[in-house]
């Protein structure tokens, strides 16, 4: 008798293992199933990632197997998506341009806003502060990180050197960025010239105290890329992505990440505005 | 030749004095006192300072030390002080006050006491990025209703009052000098305005059960209630615009390195750089608010 019940013990203990491992297994695919969106900005410090991963996983949850991964650093960024051949990547026109040819990317998308895909950045100064001498000696607001803004700075600036020494003042938002040299946070402001005509529309009076000291030349908006073998697989998801401005839900997440929607990546205009 | 000569000179003279000027940066170090670094704000402010600043500094939470401890605090011979919170201010004031001290953290730091080599980040958003967010999301919000008290919250009110204005917004403040009249001025307010600013007042509010009560007035009326507390986003406010923290740390340590580097800042005492911004777009879609879904870049978090 006391065999017997042994016996039973046994048996469905190892079937209790049984299930448990095989229910961590089917959860472990259907993870690794998941195509990942891998998104990082350097030009703008996005940071609403919590609510940008829950819109996106949602939304996307629709169609099939596909989850959101934001990321708020360049290196674990880039960490993750090393090696990973199935996979979709969201980065900044910028940061495309210098990862395209280690990671073997294809571009797929590109975003628009304002029936545009290109920004042009511009420097901003304030009131006090009357030239380019003056502003390098604060600090300039950006919102994007300090590597992508001194290479901008490099860029637009007559005295290279400048944007080495200058100080950087990352804050989250363009919008923030605006403020601060309005209102004597900072010398100076990078920014783009889409951000400082919304400010013309809503708050003319600031508008009208801010001068424009450089501009960059036109750089593309945020490019959805794949690696090379992953481009026709990626079609689906590219698909999804082009077609969610059509309906008011799909519009809201795109319009979180600063878009109007994205367009196919024309290499014949498009290739000229690549950077890196 | 000669110009060999020179160069030689130079450089003799640079690698010399390398040495010393190297000694003369590392003496350059920041002393940074944190009232309390287990609470998450200050921790956060903290650690976004560190990461920013390239000049040594040493780290010290008010918290844990203990009276024999503050005999080696005072021995650094710290070119700066960076206080978090008011506890690290006072501390600073009454055993640095010779020093440049920069503070961050503090409600309302006109209550301190500013030394001459006082510097600082306030703890409330420049009164324009509320009302310039709200103008943003809200473009059809016109009028908005404020109760404050002339004993605590004058400033702030007449501060956005004229900031809204330069936005075509017009603030319609209410006086409150005992906390009886809040709900029948708040009615008031109700009958004339598109949306509520609750500002932090201890006369206005005195206790959460007003608080609750306005929100709940709020909301029978279906009037959005705006704010700059992450805390009322729970409760039903539908915008609120905050301080972004991490950038409060990123300002300290530009200020900080600004005034090692003897760049002085224009203004003593600086608003904060950055803001969070919490969209309560459940609520707004029940009052039937409309929004502008171009502005939805700027918004931190969607409650929905």
């Amino acid at each position: 008798m006391i065999k017997k019940f042994a016996f039973f013990f046994r048996l469905k203990a190892v079937i209790g293992l049984l299930l448990i491992s095989g229910s961590f297994y089917i959860a472990e695919c259907r993870a690794a199933d998941k195509i990942p969106i891998c998104f990082y900005s350097s030009e703008t410090n996005i940071n609403n990632f919590k609510s940008l991963k829950m819109e996106f996983d949602a939304y996307l949850s629709k169609f099939g197997s596909y989850e959101f991964q934001p990321f708020d650093n360049r290196e674990n960024f880039e960490k993750h998506i090393r090696d990973q051949k199935k996979i979709v990547i969201l980065v900044s026109g910028w940061h495309y341009g210098k990862i395209r040819n280690q990671y073997s990317l294809k571009p797929l998308l590109v975003g628009i806003l304002n029936g545009k895909n290109f920004q042009k950045r511009i420097l901003l100064s304030g009131e006090k502060t009357p030239d380019m001498d003056a502003a390098m000696k604060g600090s300039i607001a950006s919102s994007g990180n300090a590597e992508y803004t001194k290479s901008i700075l490099r860029e637009i600036l007559s005295k290279k050197d400048a944007a080495d020494s200058v100080r950087i003042l990352t804050v989250p938002k363009d919008v923030d960025a605006l403020m601060s040299v309005g209102f004597d946070m900072a010398k100076a402001a990078l920014t783009t010239e889409s951000a400082f005509n919304t400010l013309k529309t809503l708050d003319p009076i600031l508008h009208k105290k801010l001068k424009i000291l450089a501009e960059g030349k036109e750089s593309l908006l945020p490019i959805l890329a794949s690696p090379q073998e992953f481009v026709q697989e990626s079609e689906k998801i590219v698909n999804i992505l082009k077609n969610m401005p059509k309906d008011s839900a799909g519009m809201n997440i795109i319009k979180m990440l600063d878009l109007d929607g994205f367009k196919p990546f024309d290499p014949s205009s498009d290739d000229s505005k690549l950077e890196g | 030749m000669r110009l060999g000569k020179t160069i030689t000179l130079v450089l003799t003279v640079y690698f010399l004095f390398l040495p010393l000027m190297s000694f003369g940066a590392e003496k350059s170090k920041i002393l940074l006192i944190n009232s309390n670094a287990s609470v998450e704000k200050y921790k956060v402010v903290q650690d976004e300072f560190k990461k920013n600043i390239s000049v040594p500094t040493i780290e010290v939470n008010l918290e844990t030390i203990r009276g024999e401890d503050i005999e080696n605090i005072t021995s650094h011979d710290a070119k700066l002080v960076y206080c978090i919170g008011s506890k690290a201010y006072s501390f600073a004031v009454k055993y640095f006050g010779n020093k440049e001290i920069i503070f961050s953290s503090i409600l309302n730091y006109r209550r301190l006491i500013l030394t001459p080599k006082t510097y600082g980040i306030s703890n409330e958003p420049h009164p324009r990025m509320p009302a310039y967010i709200s103008c943003s999301i809200f473009p059809t919000v016109k009028r908005i209703g404020m109760l404050y008290s002339k004993e605590y919250t004058t400033q702030w009110f007449e501060s956005i009052r004229d900031q809204a204005k330069e936005l075509e917004i017009e603030i319609i403040g209410k006086v409150v000098s005992d906390p009886k009249d809040t709900e029948p001025f708040l009615k008031q307010l109700l009958g004339t305005c598109d949306a509520i600013w609750l500002i932090s007042d201890p006369l206005v509010v005195p206790e959460e059960k007003y608080l609750l009560n306005m929100l709940k007035l709020c909301d029978t009326h279906k009037k959005p209630v705006f704010s700059y507390n992450e805390t009322f986003a729970e409760l039903g406010a539908v915008l609120i615009v905050s301080v972004d923290d991490p950038t409060i740390g990123r300002q300290a340590a530009d200020m900080a390195s600004g005034l090692l580097s003897t760049q002085k800042n224009s203004e003593k005492v600086q608003f904060p750089a950055g803001s969070q911004v919490i969209l309560n777009l459940k609520k707004a879609k029940e009052y039937g608010l409309e929004y502008n879904q171009n502005a939805l870049g700027v918004v931190n978090t969607i409650i929905k």
